[in-house]
């Protein structure tokens, strides 16, 4: 499967942010992007729960094994940090590289992110060209360079 | 010589032997006079007397008497005018008759015949007994020659009987007085035996017996010496010494009188002094007999009572406790006048009365268990705070001391306490106990507060770094979108502006960022420990040498300087104070900072010191403050936030920040830190 093609989800609630990070990550030329907006849809996203009829269910039943996972912490209902304890704590995604993606750079937020298993903590960066720097760093690394274990798990 | 001439001449002998004999010291002495005196007068006469003493078989030869002592000799020594055994039996026959014996013609008489009387011849002899109480104790006897006249006879005997009643009459004193020496012999061992100090002085003060007692009490070395003293030496004072004798002259008695005396060493003593005076027939006083008690160690005790005595009472009188004493049934013996002051009871009329009635019942009840403890624990003390009323009724804490009496014998008989108002103390003490509790009180409502406060704040930071640095993202990623995808649409202008508002956002961002720091800064908790400035500035240096490679800039750093406080905050203060000195000596081709100490105004003074651009002192004060900048953000870029941050770190070590600089010459900041933190 060609870099390009791997598929990422991004947790963001900001509608802005989500445009943004589309963007540069469009412009990187990644297209299989999902985007969640909040807390339970990613948790009903990612372990599909019984008795819940979210529109996208279907869909999201092909797709949900992300091969990274840009995660924003300030999230409505179920933080970011929440999500993360659930991905790491089940079997079928114990193994996705999360990247905490937040405009925090509060120390309380790094090092709990990476005490429930972050992969990498990144601020994002108010200068857009630095953000686009950042989101190509990103996918570098997580798509291209690193080997992940989802690749051959799933 | 006429006959009235010798009865004259009778009369006076009679009158001066009599006065003699009076004078005799003993009955012996009295016994010689009468010989003496008799026989002086003419050399016709010889006389002689002899004593019976008790129980004796014979008389015994006691004295001779006559005008010419040679032929007393001859009568003593020579047995040449009467033999002494013919003497002998002549008053032998008297004392066995008991009558005055008379011969004669005893100079024919053979038994009387002696080879050496011819020139003398005694004829006649007269013996005479001396009766006491019926008992011869004493025989005179004289012997007459041829020449005493029958007349003359006749009036020597009238004579001699006078003498003899007279003698008889002081002989029953005598004897009288004998026993009185028996019983003197007895009191002189008494006398010598006596503790008491006795001593016999005659009128003009010198001491003519004394026991050694009195040789002891005034340090006399011997008896010897104090015999030859004088009583007189022995008055502190010379007016005492003229009253004693004054009231001694005029019959006064002396008894019991006390009075200060010197030892021979110059020591004074105190004594009592008792005198008994005898005197003469005339009335004189003839000598003084002294019993003197010495009273010195009572004397000192008294003193020392009084003083002590003395001493209490001012104490009690001074001190602001009241002191009293109540027996086995609680009722008050004694009470000193501060009860007046504390109570309001007046202390004669509450003896009597219960010490519990001075307390509610119920106090009462719990102070006399706590008294019954005492005694009953037998311990030595008891200290109890309890509430008493005063005569008003009103409450007064009182802090009282007992401990329990005992008599000789050990039998309880009550307690003795000390009682103290500490009514306006507790006062107080309740009153700083309660503004203690509302001080702590309001301390837990401002800490909860200012928790409130801090987590409030802390959420807000949170949010401000977070929540406002989204919308500057979001301008300056959609500019940065307007200039990509609508770049041919716009004009330069419009450009320029986009890239405006991208720079003002991000200067925002950077200014919340600083925002954070400086409020982490105040807020953070602090670590106090030795730090190592001189290392801290090294590693600084190092790292704007390297962030700025092109720049030439020389760094003195003192070596070893080192304070105590929190490393990571003191790290701040010296980043930011050598940054900007780095900053601000962009401008310089040869820019210098120095990094040292020194001690100013007896504290050590930290300080960063470069030639840069410097500062207006006018506006020194006004860095400190968020925000504020002295330079023009295109000339020296910042925020404004660096100088604050130092100098909120500062003063959470308890120490001074100050500046000194001039435009164009370079600025010097100076801080310290508190000594007191330098010690722990």
């Amino acid at each position: 499967m060609p870099d390009k093609d791997k598929s990422i989800l991004l947790i963001e609630d900001n509608a802005d942010d989500e445009l943004l990070t589309l963007r540069a990550l469009k412009k990187l030329k990644y297209s299989r992007i999902i985007v969640i907006r909040s807390g339970p849809e990613a948790i009903d996203y990612l372990f599909c729960d019984q008795n819940n009829n979210l529109s996208y269910n279907r869909q999201a039943q092909a797709v949900k094994k992300p091969h990274i996972v840009l995660l924003d912490l300030n999230l409505p209902a179920i933080d970011g940090l929440t999500i993360l304890k659930k991905i790491r704590s089940d079997k079928r995604t114990k193994n996705i590289p999360v990247i905490v993606l937040t405009s925090s750079g509060e120390e309380k937020d790094i090092e709990e992110s990476y005490r429930y298993g972050a992969n990498s903590y990144i601020r994002k960066p108010v200068d857009f060209l630095e953000f686009e720097k950042t989101a190509s760093l990103i996918g570098e690394y997580w798509l291209r360079l690193n080997i992940g274990h989802s690749q051959t798990g799933y | 010589m006429t006959a009235a001439d010798e009865n004259h001449q009778n009369l006076l002998v009679n009158l001066s032997t009599a006065r003699k004999i009076q004078n005799a010291t003993d009955f012996h002495e009295a016994l010689q006079i009468v010989v003496h005196e008799v026989t002086k007068k003419s050399e016709e006469v010889y006389g002689e007397a002899w004593v019976i003493p008790e129980n004796a078989k014979k008389p015994t030869f006691l004295s001779s008497g006559n005008y010419d002592e040679v032929r007393q000799k001859q009568f003593l020594n020579n047995n040449t005018l009467i033999p002494p055994h013919y003497r002998e039996k002549f008053a032998c026959q008297v004392w066995k008759s008991k009558e005055t014996q008379r011969k004669s013609g005893i100079s024919t008489d053979s038994a009387a015949k002696t080879a050496g009387s011819k020139d003398v011849k005694f004829d006649k002899a007269i013996g005479i007994p001396v009766l006491a109480q019926d008992r011869v104790t004493a025989i005179i006897c004289f012997y007459l020659t041829e020449n005493f006249n029958q007349i003359n006879l006749i009036r020597f005997e009238e004579m001699l009987a006078a003498i003899t009643t007279n003698l008889e009459n002081s002989f029953l004193q005598r004897l009288s007085d004998d026993a009185l020496k028996k019983s003197q012999d007895k009191y002189r061992l008494l006398f010598d035996e006596d503790l008491s100090a006795i001593f016999i002085a005659s009128p003009d003060g010198r001491v003519i017996d004394c026991n050694p007692a009195y040789i002891q009490l005034f340090g006399f070395n011997s008896r010897e010496k104090a015999l030859d003293s004088s009583f007189n030496d022995r008055f502190t004072n010379n007016m005492h010494k003229v009253f004693f004798w004054e009231i001694l002259k005029r019959n006064g008695t002396i008894a019991g009188h006390e009075m200060s005396a010197l030892k021979t060493d110059g020591q004074t003593i105190y004594i009592t002094l008792k005198i008994v005076a005898h005197y003469n027939e005339k009335g004189r006083l003839k000598e003084v007999v002294g019993y003197i008690q010495d009273i010195t160690y009572r004397k000192s005790i008294e003193v020392a009572l009084r003083k002590s005595d003395e001493r209490y009472e001012s104490l009690i009188e001074t001190t602001n406790d009241w002191i009293w004493e109540i027996n086995e049934q609680y009722r008050f013996t004694y009470s000193s006048f501060k009860i007046q002051t504390i109570l309001g009871y007046d202390p004669q009329k509450i003896i009597g009365r219960s010490l519990f009635s001075l307390m509610a019942p119920n106090e009462g009840k719990k102070v006399k268990r706590t008294f019954n403890e005492l005694f009953e624990a037998q311990k030595s003390s008891v200290n109890i705070e309890h509430t008493c009323l005063t005569v008003d009724g009103k409450d007064v804490i009182l802090d009282t001391s007992g401990i329990a009496l005992y008599d000789n014998n050990g039998i309880f008989h009550g307690y003795r306490g000390i009682t103290r108002d500490i009514t306006e103390r507790k006062v107080s003490e309740m009153k700083v106990a309660q503004l203690n509790e509302e001080l702590e009180h309001k301390v837990i409502e401002r800490t909860k507060m200012l928790q409130v406060a801090n987590k409030e704040l802390e959420a807000f930071s949170y949010s401000v770094s977070h929540d406002l640095r989204a919308p500057l993202r979001s301008i300056d990623g959609f500019s940065q979108a307007l200039i990509e995808d609508y770049n041919k649409l716009l004009d330069d202008t419009a450009k320029n502006y986009l890239d405006r508002v991208r720079s003002a956002a991000q200067r925002m961002s950077t200014l919340i960022d600083d925002m954070i720091k400086l409020s982490k800064v105040t807020r953070s908790s602090m670590t106090k420990k030795k730090v190592n400035l001189s290392s801290i500035a090294e590693s600084v240096a190092t790292f704007l040498k390297e962030d700025e490679p092109g720049r030439n800039v020389e760094f003195v750093i003192e070596k070893k300087m080192t304070t105590t406080g929190d490393e990571a905050l003191l790290k701040v203060v010296m980043q930011n104070l050598m940054e900007n000195a780095w900053k601000f000596t962009s401008q310089k081709t040869e820019a210098r900072i120095e990094i040292g100490s020194d001690i100013i105004r007896g504290v050590r003074a930290y300080y960063v010191r470069d030639n840069g651009a410097g500062f207006n002192m006018d506006y020194a004060k006004k860095m400190y403050a968020p925000f504020q900048r002295l330079h023009k953000e295109k000339e020296f870029p910042g925020t404004g936030i660096g100088l604050s941050t130092v100098q909120r770190i500062i003063h959470r070590h308890l120490g001074r920040i100050w500046a000194e600089g001039k435009v164009n010459e370079g600025a010097v900041f100076y801080f310290t830190i508190q000594s007191e933190m330098n010690t722990r």
